[in-house]
């Protein structure tokens, strides 16, 4: 019995320190790592009495073969696993989300669509236990990400209804959750997502409200100053009957409005819009990413409606702006960076019109390194030509 | 036969004796501190898209001492589409493909999505193109100098992704695993060019 109760114990162990050895891995495997490492633990599977045990090294010997970019073995080990009725349910939902994301990965929308479907229901039915989201905190943020996950893929397929039903779904998740780091980090986001859908769908009242549930519940959101300028936009270009689609969201909507008054005769629709957006600017400074995109299209609205030397001021100040200051809390700086060196041509040009070639020649000098070709170089260098001859050659002739 | 009960009787004994050590030991193996269970977390792409209006050009300056405004002036100008896209060495190539497709969902019609080596969208030709387009400048006096102005979209995406450890026992400690960055892109294209309505200009003989 001794002899029994020992070899039981050491298979045991030898299994769990097989399975424990594989987590000090790099996070990518070569094939031949991953196959030495499969060949260990199936081997350690062997004497493995443990039924526990068995489905984690099963489960590991998936997770081996995704890391080992082998999708299609790794696929084939967590279906085996998830259809094994006896498979115990932590590792049944782990399962589902690793055949979720290959799926996903592998353009496979649909077999990806059903795996987090059924996912998200058993996450849900367990989380709506008693302390379910206290228990295992890692839960969750699983079930966020599965929902996000979903809401993503239906709207590549332009399935928005779909897409928004999954965004609501998360936004309740959150508000049973209270986790604040999970509420601020996606609740807006998923916010926002929704109000872009509703555009695409051409729901517009939908849109203004949800948008202007965002601004209100959201005011620190990076977007924020970014949503209420598009939702004035949205609002002016549908009271002015202007014919614009909004099918990729709100986005475009600043644009829309400079384009709209600078081929209408109606310039004096304008002066309505100037004041949204005045009103705009005085809340914030040029000195967020929404803040440098408020101030950049309010520039080119007041420019359009030749109102060029308050446009120059709007500019200066953002160009004034060192972007090492200007942080979004998300993005890399290279967005902040392209609107501010647009943002120093815009004003050289305009400079350059009103003949102080001096100072659009110093606006060009503080312009950032672009690679060769870029259209930012080029149109840098091309602009500091012109208003190089132009110094040269106009100012002794103005001055005869 | 009361010999052959007792051997019976230890027979039985030693069964559920090693029944309940091999229970005792699963039971030990299940609490055993395994390490988490690892799954693969996607966070949602981050992906902002502006669209903004912007110089698209500048010619001159045309020396124009009569100041008339000229007719028919033709000007051809190519706005270089780009994209720059690349991948951490440890992001899987399906995550940076993704955040390609998501990216040039917001181009349709613009850019072509040239996926090399099954993850990244590359694109070296000039697609969007405005050749020998005629403009007539604008009639403010003394036009020497032509400027441009075009819709540039602009996006820059990037996606992290993160090995969650999901642990097996509600007791254990759950510590929040970091994202690992996966995946940067960053494209432009360019539409609506027009000629720009710079400032008016009139001669000023009498400044400076």
């Amino acid at each position: 019995m001794v002899a029994v109760v020992e070899s039981v114990s050491h298979t045991g162990n030898r299994a769990a320190e097989a399975l424990i050895a594989t987590y000090g891995s790099a996070p990518v495997l070569t094939t031949t790592e991953a196959e030495s490492a499969i060949a260990r633990l199936e081997k350690a599977l062997v004497d493995c009495e443990d039924s526990c045990l068995t489905f984690r090294i099963k489960y590991r010997i998936g997770v081996i073969c995704f890391k080992a970019d082998m999708m299609d073995a790794s696929k084939d080990r967590f279906l085996s696993l998830v259809n094994d009725p006896e498979c115990p349910e932590l590792i049944h939902i782990c399962g589902l989300n690793m055949i979720g994301q290959i799926s996903r990965l592998a353009g496979r929308n649909s077999q990806a669509l059903g795996a987090f479907e059924r996912l998200a229901n058993l996450l849900e039915k367990r989380l709506s236990i008693g302390g379910g989201y206290a228990a295992n905190p890692a839960l969750p943020k699983l079930l966020c990400l599965t929902l996000f996950a979903k809401g993503e893929i239906s709207e590549l397929s332009r399935d928005y209804a779909a897409a928004i039903a999954e965004y609501d779904r998360v936004l309740r998740i959150l508000s049973e959750n209270k986790n604040e780091f999970f509420v601020c980090r996606y609740a807006p986001l998923a916010n926002d997502r929704i109000c872009r859908l509703y555009l695409q769908q051409a729901d517009v009242n939908s849109y203004r409200r949800r948008a202007e549930a965002l601004i209100a519940d959201y005011p620190e959101y990076y977007r924020t100053p970014v949503v209420k300028l598009e939702v004035a936009c949205v609002k002016f270009l549908q009271s002015a009957s202007a014919d614009v689609e909004f099918a990729d969201g709100g986005f475009s909507a600043p644009a829309e409005v400079i384009a709209w008054l600078k081929s209408s005769s109606h310039k004096t629709l304008g002066e309505q819009i100037v004041n949204t957006f005045e009103t705009l600017c005085r809340g914030y400074e040029p000195s967020s990413y929404g803040g440098v995109l408020l101030y950049y299209h309010y520039a080119w609205l007041l420019d359009t409606l030749g109102k060029k030397d308050r446009a120059l001021d709007l500019l200066a100040r953002i160009c004034s702006r060192d972007i090492g200051d200007i942080s979004s809390g998300f993005l890399p700086k290279s967005s902040e960076e392209t609107v501010q060196d647009y943002a120093k041509i815009q004003r050289a040009v305009m400079l350059g019109e009103r003949a102080d070639y001096e100072e659009a020649l110093q606006v060009l000098d503080r312009l950032r390194a672009h690679p060769d070709k870029s259209h930012i170089s080029e149109l840098g260098k091309s602009v500091r030509e012109g208003i190089e001859i132009l110094r040269r050659e106009v100012r002794p002739y103005e001055s005869q | 036969m009361t010999y052959r009960l007792g051997i019976s009787c230890l027979v039985v004994l030693c069964m559920c004796s090693v029944a309940s050590v091999r229970e005792r030991i699963q039971t030990r193996a299940n609490s055993r501190q395994l390490p988490p269970i690892e799954t693969f977390l996607l966070e949602p792409a981050e992906l902002e898209n502006a669209v903004l209006w912007v110089p698209a050009a500048k010619s001159g300056p045309d020396i124009n001492n009569g100041c008339e405004l000229r007719k028919n002036y033709s000007y051809s100008a190519i706005l270089p589409a780009g994209v720059a896209h690349t991948k951490t060495p440890s992001c899987p190539r399906g995550v940076a493909k993704l955040l390609a497709q998501e990216t040039a969902s917001y181009h349709r019609g613009t850019l072509p999505l040239t996926i090399l080596d099954g993850w990244q969208w590359e694109y070296s030709y000039n697609s969007c193109q405005f050749e020998s387009v005629s403009y007539d400048l604008p009639a403010y006096g003394g036009s020497w100098e032509g400027a441009w102005e075009a819709i540039l979209t602009h996006s820059q995406g990037s996606i992290d992704f993160q090995w969650a450890q999901i642990p097996s026992s509600s007791n254990a400690n759950h510590e929040q695993t970091a994202s690992v960055h996966g995946s940067d892109v960053e494209v432009t294209t360019f539409s609506a060019m027009r000629t720009r309505d710079g400032y008016p200009k009139r001669r000023q003989f009498d400044k400076r």
